[in-house]
């Protein structure tokens, strides 16, 4: 059957269900796109670059990874043809003095990939390319040239690295260990000296031990000194001259402050995804370095985790008991549908709202009260409890998050037939519990 | 709500203890009655658990609600007016006073007196030991001006002045942790005799002090005026020992100002930065003297309290140097603004007019922490009054008559009023937010500095004298702002999302095509906001023109994609049958986006001369910023999608499918169904999911802290950012002092945010409710 236009496009509705498709569409596209759009960037931003060395017609030489390319802006000429120039990150900061460089496509006289140029994660200063000029320990050398100077600095690093760790662990665990303990005593002193007790058994007793973690510090400062001691390997690099001399530069860097060091040029596909493996892996598992622009998101992730666990174990059992009592043992009333609606309500309130009530409730009354509850007041070092925190946090998102458990176990009590002659708290107990259990695990 | 909310739940702990014993109602009740102990047993562990059911459900309950409680309470003291509490009354044997004033500890006052000064202890009355002399010579203190920054300049009956500096100094003669006892440390200037003496008795003095510099205006009887400021420092101040910052005795020279005012200057202020002095004359005018040059001093504007003037009776100028206030012998108080025009000349303009006295207004003293002040007339009647809000905010009387100076303490915690008689009465002033009324934070405006009233958000600032500005319009305007744009994003591809897979797509794609909707809602908001704010916003600004242009080529490539469709050969539109349509409207929809930016990028060239932002700016007067509503209505909008759809699409799958069914049998295409049977049936459904969606958008605050400029403006341009609430909560509260004005404006601004959302949500929540009872009877 031929149909007519307006068969189509009016009566049918076909039209009408298009575009509705069409809505369906884009919103499919929007979240397809926008996941794409996290994958590419976020899972992109370990894979190992390769680095280009540039010879410029003025006579520099850049090394570095390609960023992105664009077209130079041409406003007063628009017909002509475009420029483009490319951003390059070409780290070295403490020698050209910024980490990225814009360079017009026009001025590259010619582009290489040189094999042996390394790229260092450092604990200072940003990445680092370069090639290995000699490695020495104090006076003696213990390798030359690019290649066997790469090889000595890989075979060395483990063993760098070991001491690192040991010096870091014992500046935060047992320092820390030492730090804590000693202002405890301070309190405990200025305590009993706020009592008026200056002198005395007890007074002499908390200076003895004062000395004793006094002794263990020195004991740690010695240890540390000990490791510092060892780290003696120096790396000489050259690096490229920069954007306006080929002349290399040289750049001597402490084996100890290296973090990482890659022959990126010559890494194959399995390199590649060990290297990548073990940054993703740094970066769940390690702190930050350098003001949050390396290493890892560990304590995020474990203050995230934390506090998300601390808010189930109190949001849980307080939601469940709400529900019941609103299901099971309230009068089913106008009041009960009212205090239904608001708890609802809850649910749809700006988590914003709920940050303001914990600044002000839990921090400002509650944290200021508790502080001065156990401290007397000339002890106060500042707020203790009076400060955010994630015990606050806790909290707070524990109430933003009770009226939703109310809400999803109230429907799955309601979906359990009343129990016929049996205590209602047994019934409680034996009939409703594996289903709301599944309910409140939204 | 509380109140009945707590009697009503007691009946209910009531009812459910009655309940326990008999059985719930509605369930049956225990078919054997025995005294088997374990029955027995059990009871009373029922009867338990009801308790610390009940106890504990409610509890949790209240606590859920108590937060709306904290936040009402942390904001209604903004709204309070202050308290004042008499302290203590003194009466001091001198006589002629003209102002009084004391430390910031309010321990030890001082009153200028005809014959000097007197120091005495605000407690018990007693004169302080240490009295300062001055160097009057015979002559008796005629004039005082008011106090600025530890400044006081004294007019004499022999036509002299004298720059006196009444300093206290807190000192610890017991130890550091022995009481703080007050020394005076009064300094006095030479006297400087003025030149014009010869014109008529002084009158009149205004005095300022910008940088340590002293710059004084004095009136004479009759309209003479003359101008006293300080000797310019010869650059070797190391020479006498002193640095620059000291603040010894000053040298002072008077010059003749070369103005002829021919009436009196009753009362004279200065404007802060010693550009401009302001003169109450005795026939009602108030002027402005342009004393810059003084050689070449002018009248720079007029401006009368009244039609029919009366003498103007007192000057202040207010704490950030703009604001003048004025008080009249009819008892009119008003404050103005020297405003500068457009022509770059100045005029005083009338800001506010406060409540009138009874009698003239002829004393005042202002704060030295923010914009209050006092006026009094001298049969003893008092206001305190806020100059930004016009309100007056308190009226009493002073226990005596003849009222002759007023105070407010350098903290602002108290109130001195000195009688010409010597009598002091000091108040302790308990006014932690005057500058808040609900005129202040909700209506325009007019601030100092600006040139007409506004809606203004600006809570903090650079300097000691800034005036916090906590009009809430601009972040109301700015949440709405948002959420309006988002909402236009949202709610058509939601609910025609929704309408699709319920009505149109094969239940065999519904089932993933739906959960993947609403993986939407899983998405964090900062993600999306940073998304939006980094990724987002750079790309939208180069393709904006295009963006438009989707609005309406992309319907029209799937209208013209239809068209095309229906001459297909029959095999080929066999293969995609109804409810599969998606398939082909995925690529169609990337390839209208792809067209349109195609094209907006050629309108761009065409119309726009290749850069639409400098033609928007030129021919529509529109500003456009990076971080602008249409990206967060986009953004917004991702995140308000899956809500919308959810809701609308669960109301319309849930509409009895015997009406579709009806509807079909009697001939009826699928689409006139649904759109004539579902759609209205559902339509509270879709309504609600609307409500939701807003209530979403309002309190959404990542998003837009981080994809708007998060400026407080107040127009509703698309290529403009804003401040939305809650964004605002979130960069300002983490630096609000606690207590603190600011503090509770930004509580005040989540109870504004918990309103919105909780009334659209309660709307929304009501129509659900009777939506379900609907289905429920067909």
């Amino acid at each position: 059957m031929k149909r007519t236009w307006k068969h189509i496009f009016i009566r049918s509705g076909d039209p009408f269900i298009w575009l509705c498709g069409g809505a369906l569409a884009a919103c499919l596209l929007i979240v397809a796109g926008m996941l794409l759009l996290i994958l590419y960037n976020g899972m992109g931003f370990f894979w190992p670059h390769s680095v280009v060395r540039l010879n410029l017609s003025g006579g520099g030489q850049i090394v570095g990874q390609l960023e992105e390319r664009e077209e130079i802006p041409n406003p007063d000429n628009p017909k002509a043809e475009p420029l483009h120039r490319i951003k390059l990150k070409q780290g070295n900061r403490d020698l050209y003095g910024g980490d990225f460089i814009w360079i017009d496509e026009a001025l590259i006289q010619s582009q290489d990939a040189p094999e042996n140029v390394l790229q260092v994660e450092r604990l200072e200063w940003g990445v680092f390319f370069g090639e290995v000029k000699e490695v020495k320990d104090g006076d003696k050398l213990l390798a030359s040239g690019p290649v066997e100077g790469y090889a000595k600095v890989r075979e060395l690093l483990p063993a760098a690295r070991h001491i690192r760790e040991q010096i870091d662990a014992i500046a935060k665990d047992e320092v820390g260990e030492v730090n804590f303990n000693e202002k405890a005593l301070l309190l405990k002193l200025k305590l009993l000296k706020a009592k008026g007790v200056e002198s005395g058994a007890e007074v002499d007793a908390l200076k003895a031990e004062m000395s004793q973690w006094q002794a263990r510090y020195g004991e740690l400062t010695r240890r540390i000194a000990e490791l510092r001691a060892k780290q003696t390997v120096q790396v000489t690099f050259s690096a490229a001259g920069g954007k306006d001399t080929a002349e290399p530069r040289e750049k001597t860097l402490a084996l100890a402050q290296l973090v990482r060091v890659d022959r990126v040029n010559r890494m194959g596909f399995f390199d590649k995804c060990g290297y990548y493996a073990s940054k993703a892996w740094e970066f769940v598992s390690a702190d930050p370095r350098e003001s949050n622009t390396e290493g890892g998101v560990f304590p995020a992730i474990f203050g995230t985790v934390m506090m998300v666990m601390i808010m189930s174990v109190l949001v849980t059992p307080l939601g469940v008991l709400a529900a019941f009592y609103l299901r099971e043992y309230a009068k089913q009333g106008a009041m009960v549908s009212i205090v239904r609606i608001a708890v609802n309500n809850l649910a749809g309130v700006p988590s914003i709202v709920f940050g303001v009530f914990g600044v002000g409730f839990f921090i400002y009354l509650c944290g200021s009260a508790m502080d001065r509850a156990f401290w007397p007041p000339e002890l106060h070092g500042g707020p203790r409890f009076g400060t955010g925190g994630i015990l606050w946090a806790s909290l707070t998102l524990a109430l933003l998050t009770v009226p939703v458990v109310i809400v999803a176990t109230e429907e799955g009590l309601a979906a359990i037939p009343p129990a016929c002659g049996r205590a209602r708290w047994r019934w409680a107990r034996t009939s409703s519990r594996p289903r709301f259990a599944s309910c409140c695990r939204r | 709500m509380s109140e009945p909310t707590r009697a009503q739940s007691s009946q209910d702990t009531a009812a459910a203890k009655a309940g326990a014993r008999l059985g719930p109602p509605g369930h049956v009740s225990a078919p054997f009655e025995t005294n088997d102990p374990r029955t027995a047993r059990r009871r009373a562990l029922d009867k338990c658990a009801a308790y610390f059911v009940t106890c504990g459900g409610i509890v949790i309950i209240f606590s859920i609600l108590a937060i709306l409680l904290v936040i009402v309470d942390q904001t209604y003291p903004l709204f309070l007016a202050p308290k004042l509490a008499p302290m203590h009354r003194q009466s001091l044997g001198v006589n002629g006073v003209l102002a009084v004033g004391c430390d910031e500890y309010q321990s030890l006052g001082y009153l200028v007196h005809e014959e000097g000064i007197a120091i005495f202890d605000l407690e018990t009355g007693a004169m302080h030991p240490a009295q300062p002399s001055l160097p009057l010579a015979g002559a008796k203190v005629v004039a005082a001006s008011a106090e600025m920054h530890g400044n006081l300049l004294l007019g004499l009956s022999d036509n002299r002045v004298m720059l006196v500096c009444p300093k206290f100094r807190p000192t610890f003669p017991n130890g550091a942790d022995g009481p703080r006892v007050m020394a005076p440390e009064f300094e006095s200037g030479d006297p400087v005799a003025l030149k014009a003496a010869k014109e008529g008795a002084l009158r009149s003095i205004g005095l300022i002090v910008v940088d340590e510099r002293v710059t004084a205006v004095v009136g004479l009887e009759g309209g003479a005026l003359a101008l006293l400021h300080e000797k310019e420092r010869t650059g070797g101040g190391g020479m006498l020992g002193m640095d620059e910052g000291d603040s010894g005795p000053k040298k002072l020279e008077a010059l003749e100002l070369p103005v002829n005012l021919k009436s009196t200057a009753n009362c004279i202020a200065l404007a802060e930065a010693a550009d401009y002095a302001y003169l109450g004359k005795a026939d009602g005018e108030l002027v402005a003297l342009d004393i810059r040059a003084p050689d070449k001093a002018r009248i720079a504007s007029q401006a009368a309290l009244a039609t029919n003037p009366k003498p103007i009776v007192s000057l202040r100028i207010l704490l950030g140097g703009g604001t003048i206030l004025a008080g009249d012998a009819e008892g009119q108080v008003q404050t103005f603004h020297n405003i500068r025009q457009p022509d770059n000349t100045r005029e005083l303009t009338r800001i506010n007019a406060f409540a009138p006295h009874a009698g003239p207004a002829a004393v005042s003293a202002r704060s030295q922490r923010n914009k209050s002040f006092l006026t009094g007339s001298p049969d003893g009647e008092i206001h305190v009054s806020y100059a930004t809000t016009g309100d007056t905010q308190m009226r009493f009387k002073a226990p005596f008559g003849e009222l002759a100076a007023l105070a407010i303490t350098p903290k602002g915690d108290g109130i001195l009023a000195a009688s010409r008689a010597g009598e002091v009465q000091t108040w302790h002033l308990d006014n932690p937010h005057p500058e808040t009324t609900l005129h202040s934070l909700f209506g325009k405006v007019w601030y100092e500095g600006y040139d007409k009233p506004e809606h203004v958000w600006q809570s903090t600032g650079g300097t000691d004298d800034f005036e916090s500005k906590l009009g809430m319009m601009p972040l109301v305007v700015g949440t709405i702002k948002g959420t309006f744009y988002a909402l236009l994003f949202a709610v058509p591809l939601g609910l025609l999302s929704a309408l699709y897979v319920s009505q149109f797509m094969h239940p065999s794609l519904r089932v993933w095509v739906k959960p993947s909707v609403e993986i939407m809602a899983a998405m964090p908001s900062v993600v999306l906001g940073f998304l939006a704010g980094l990724w987002l916003a750079p790309r939208v600004e180069a393709v904006a023109p295009g963006v438009f242009l989707a609005i309406l080529v992309m319907p029209s490539t799937i209208l013209l994609a239809l068209l095309a469709w229906e001459y297909f050969p029959e095999k080929i539109r066999h293969k995609l049958p109804h409810g599969h349509e998606v398939y082909l409207l995925i690529p169609l929809v990337v390839a209208g986006l792809w067209i349109s930016l195609a094209l907006g990028d050629a309108a761009n060239f065409t119309l726009f001369g290749g850069d639409y932002r400098s033609w928007l700016t030129q021919s529509l007067g529109v500003k456009y910023d990076q971080r602008n509503s249409l990206v967060v209505g986009l953004a917004m909008g991702v995140a308000v999608i899956p809500i919308i759809f959810t809701i609308a699409e669960d109301s319309l799958s849930n509409v009895p499918q015997h009406l579709k069914a009806g509807s079909l049998a009697l001939g009826s295409t699928s689409w006139q169904a649904a759109f004539r049977v579902i759609v209205p049936t559902a339509s509270p459904g879709i309504f609600s999911a609307v409500m939701i969606g807003f209530g979403r958008a309002v309190g959404e605050t990542m998003i837009v802290l981080m994809a708007t400029g998060n400026t407080p403006v107040m127009d509703l341009s698309m290529f403009t950012g804003f401040r939305a609430l809650s964004a605002n909560i979130a960069v300002e509260l983490p630096e609000a002092a606690k207590d603190s004005t600011h503090y509770r404006a930004l509580f005040l601004g989540a109870l504004l945010l918990f309103g919105m959302t909780f009334f659209v949500n309660t709307i929304a929540e009501v129509v659900r409710l009777r939506l379900r009872r609907k289905y429920r009877v067909l």
